[in-house]
């Protein structure tokens, strides 16, 4: 899935696919090696949300969200109902207010980690935020994760 | 035989040090040179170019060091004076440095410099560095592939470097330019607008392959230049060329990647700029480093005071003649010895300021705290300025060369003034030292807060009034950690301090010598020329309180706020030469208004140094005369509070 760099989850890693900046500001990146088809991962994000540090060709860079937003990663995300027990990050959830309150509820929301502990049959049993709780198939289907 | 060939060597060779930020050109710079230029290990040390003189074998160089830059496009200050230099100066050889480290980003910076010219050199840096992460470097290999000579070099250990100049001056004797091939279509490319570039003979001094990947790129240079813009771009294209052909050097040249395990940088890096505790770390960390400017030069000031009181009284007593004896004992002794007294709180801040840049934490700090400069529509980048001005607002000033947003940088350029330098720091100690005894630590405090709080209004003042808010951005490169070397920190305490004995030595002996001047004649004490200046100015600070003495200080002191401290010495003090006690002063004036007259002097013009710099950094006097006012206007509102205030208290 593509991304915005902004968007991704802290230690995820992805590929750089495009950057739709202004040509200084690209050109800068260029040389800092943000090229398409690049490596990248988000390291750590600073004391208020942004900035975000990036590891790119070994060294870490900062750039504020108003520049990562506009740099578009490949990811390796997926429904959360195709996945198999073991640790994701959700990064994206698929509803509206309504849905995504209920999920706030039982620790769900974009950017936090996420526990499968059973995926059989029509139901998905998960722990997010040490809360332990259980998604229909459908519910999962509109909640996407990603590997670390 | 050998004279004679210096002798016919009638034009002398040029070697332009050109290499990413934080790479050690300036280290290399200073071993080939035998300069002392500071070095700290965060990009953008280095903002003018500094020439030195390197002597081999013989030959006599030049040799260059310049800004670091990332690529030839040049978005800020420091990376165009690196780009022209390399572009208009035509250095006889361009020695890049790299990152043995990160050799694929430094590579980057090569290929373009090979885009443009031929006789150029690659010295592989910090190889010390990339043994240790476990990387094995063929040099050879590296030189074969890309046909221009290697060297691995570190400049802390030395390697390498005899070899560099060795290297250096056989290269400035031969001539070669070496070429790497784009995509089929990108070289049809070229060829076609390098023809189309042979046609116009006024641009006959430039490489016409050079030019059109340029044009290629969409470089607004090379199109101005040429008075050529094609309606494609392929600076994507060719980055991603360069990318590959430098991944394909690489895989022959370097093996041995990337040690997997626990990493020490990474562990430091945790802490200092965790979510949480990172911004606790970077108060601490301040808090302490005044501490120690505050707390540990005290003995050592007590030293230097009782020394030159015991200089004052001998001399005195050699010297027979009453006047000439109260200019030495009084106006030279007692004025500079004054300003002498602070030289171990200014010499520990800035080894202070010294370990914070050579660890590596400033841009860290930087990253911290971004969010609230955010809010001033500054950036992490223009903090690190800001806190440089802790030691001094002219290097602080200097430093927002490598800002790359004009606006975010005309605005830190506007407000560092107001960041409580090292010159000021003489002056609240002896004020607040006369004044408010026990409690004279609290009261420096208070300053230091007041500084951030006017810094941080007015940022957000200059922005409203002239910006109308317009956001900056922020690009930045934290550095690896290193443990500051004993040398480094030496290097850097000195070259900052120094600057500090010189004032001494100069501007405030001077300083000290006409005020002694003034308040002698024509009659000592109220009838004298500086009685008078004071007095002529008085009315205007009559809400104030202050006393002719310290309206004359303040006059002296835009020249160097060091100067406020010598004139209310020269003024109060007496021919026993007691440095740190104004007793006199006590008995005149009401503590609310020896506070009011500190924050003034916190607030107030800028020194003369300080005025230059902002009228040579901004290009403009309009600058120099809204800092000048707008300082003026904020010392006399916000002294006049506290006076107030503090006399309703
Ligand atoms: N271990 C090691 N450290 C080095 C070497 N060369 C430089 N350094 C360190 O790297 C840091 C940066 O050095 P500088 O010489 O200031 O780098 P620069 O390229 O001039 O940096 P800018 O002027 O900011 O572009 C300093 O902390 C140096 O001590 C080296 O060969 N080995
Ligand atoms: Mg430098």
């Amino acid at each position: 899935m593509v991304v915005p760099l902004s968007s991704m989850c802290e230690g995820e890693k992805g590929k750089i696919r495009k950057l739709e900046l202004p040509p200084l500001t690209r050109e800068r990146l260029c040389g800092l090696g943000f090229v398409s088809g690049e490596e990248i991962q988000l390291v750590k994000v600073a004391p208020f949300g942004d900035p975000k540090v990036f590891r790119i060709k070994g060294t870490d860079i900062t750039l504020r969200d108003d520049i990562s937003m506009w740099i578009l990663v490949e990811t390796s995300s997926v429904p959360l109902s195709y996945v198999s027990e073991g640790d994701y990050w959700v990064s994206l959830i698929n509803g509206g207010m309504g849905f995504r309150q209920r999920l706030r509820v039982i620790g769900i929301e974009e950017g936090i980690k996420i526990s499968v502990i059973g995926n059989l049959g029509k139901r998905i049993e998960v722990s997010a935020k040490g809360i332990r709780s259980t998604l229909s198939r459908g519910q999962a289907m509109r909640i996407i994760v990603r590997e670390r | 035989m050998e004279n004679q060939t210096d002798a016919i060597e009638s034009k002398k060779i040029k070697i332009a040090l050109l290499g990413n930020p934080n790479v050690g050109k300036t280290s290399i710079f200073n071993v080939l040179t035998g300069s002392r230029q500071i070095v700290a290990n965060w990009p953008g040390v280095t903002v003018e170019k500094r020439t030195g003189v390197m002597k081999h074998a013989n030959h006599t160089v030049d040799v260059v060091d310049l800004p670091g830059t990332y690529t030839l496009g040049a978005t800020s200050l420091d990376e165009r004076i690196a780009r022209d230099f390399l572009i208009d100066e035509r250095p006889d050889v361009a020695l890049v440095i790299g990152d043995a480290v990160n050799l694929e980003r430094s590579l980057y910076l090569l290929l373009q410099v090979l885009e443009l010219r031929g006789d150029v050199v690659l010295a592989v840096n910090a190889v010390d560095e990339a043994r240790k992460a476990g990387f094995d470097i063929d040099k050879h290999e590296l030189s074969k592939q890309l046909g221009i000579p290697v060297v691995l070099t570190s400049a802390v250990t030395g390697e390498g470097i005899e070899e560099l100049k060795n290297t250096l001056i056989k290269s400035a004797k031969s001539s070669s330019h070496v070429h790497y091939l784009f995509t089929d279509e990108i070289e049809a490319s070229l060829r076609n607008l390098s023809d189309r570039i042979r046609g116009n003979t006024s641009l006959s001094a430039f490489d016409k392959r050079w030019l059109s990947i340029k044009l290629l790129e969409r470089d607004k240079e090379a199109e101005k230049l040429t008075g050529m813009s094609l309606d494609y771009d392929y600076s994507i294209e060719i980055a991603e060329t360069r990318y590959k052909y430098i991944k394909r050097i690489l895989s022959t040249s370097v093996k041995g990647k990337e040690k997997i395990g626990w990493n020490l940088s990474e562990a430091i890096d945790h802490v200092m700029t965790h979510r949480f505790l990172g911004i606790l770390i970077f108060l601490a960390i301040m808090y302490i480093v005044f501490q120690l400017t505050f707390t540990i030069s005290g003995p050592l000031s007590t030293m230097i005071e009782d020394l030159l009181s015991g200089l004052g009284s001998v001399v005195g007593s050699w010297i027979g003649i009453d006047w000439l004896r109260s200019l030495v004992v009084d106006g030279v002794i007692g004025g500079v010895g004054a300003i002498l007294v602070f030289v171990p709180n200014i010499f520990i801040l800035f080894l202070a300021l010294g370990v914070l840049e050579e660890t590596g934490y400033l841009p860290r700090a930087a990253f911290v705290i971004d969010k609230l400069m955010y809010a001033m529509k500054l950036s992490g980048r223009s903090f690190i300025s800001l806190l440089l001005g802790f030691g001094c607002n002219v290097s602080s000033i200097m430093s927002t060369r490598s800002i790359s947003e004009p606006k975010e940088r005309l605005v830190t350029i506007l407000v560092s003034p107001f960041i409580s330098c090292s010159a000021r720091l003489p002056v609240y100690v002896l004020i607040a030292g006369t004044f408010f005894g026990v409690n004279a630590g609290i009261v420096v405090f208070f300053l230091y807060l007041l500084s951030i709080v006017v810094t941080v209004l007015s940022a957000l003042l200059i922005n409203k009034l002239f910006f109308k808010g317009e956001p900056s951005t922020l690009i930045m490169e934290l550095p690896r950690y290193r443990k500051p070397r004993l040398t480094s920190i030496v290097l850097y305490t000195w070259n900052k301090g120094r600057h500090f004995l010189e004032k001494a030595g100069t501007i405030i002996l001077a300083a000290s010598v006409v005020i002694w001047l003034l308040t002698y004649f024509p009659t000592e004490g109220t009838g004298s020329f500086a009685a008078t200046i004071g007095k002529a100015l008085g009315p205007l600070f009559v809400p104030l309180g202050y006393t002719w003495e310290m309206i004359t200080s303040l006059v002296f002191g835009i020249a160097a706020k060091e100067v406020i401290v010598s004139s209310l010495t020269t003024f109060f003090g007496n021919l026993s030469m007691s440095g740190t006690s104004l007793d006199i002063m006590r008995t005149i004036i009401s503590p609310e208004i020896a506070l009011s007259f500190l924050v003034f002097v916190l607030l107030y013009v800028p020194c003369m140094p300080t005025l230059a710099v902002i009228k040579n950094e901004t290009g403009s006097y309009r600058f120099v005369f809204f800092s000048a006012f707008y300082s003026l206007a904020v010392a006399y509102a916000v002294a006049l509070i506290v006076r107030v205030v503090g006399g309703l208290l």
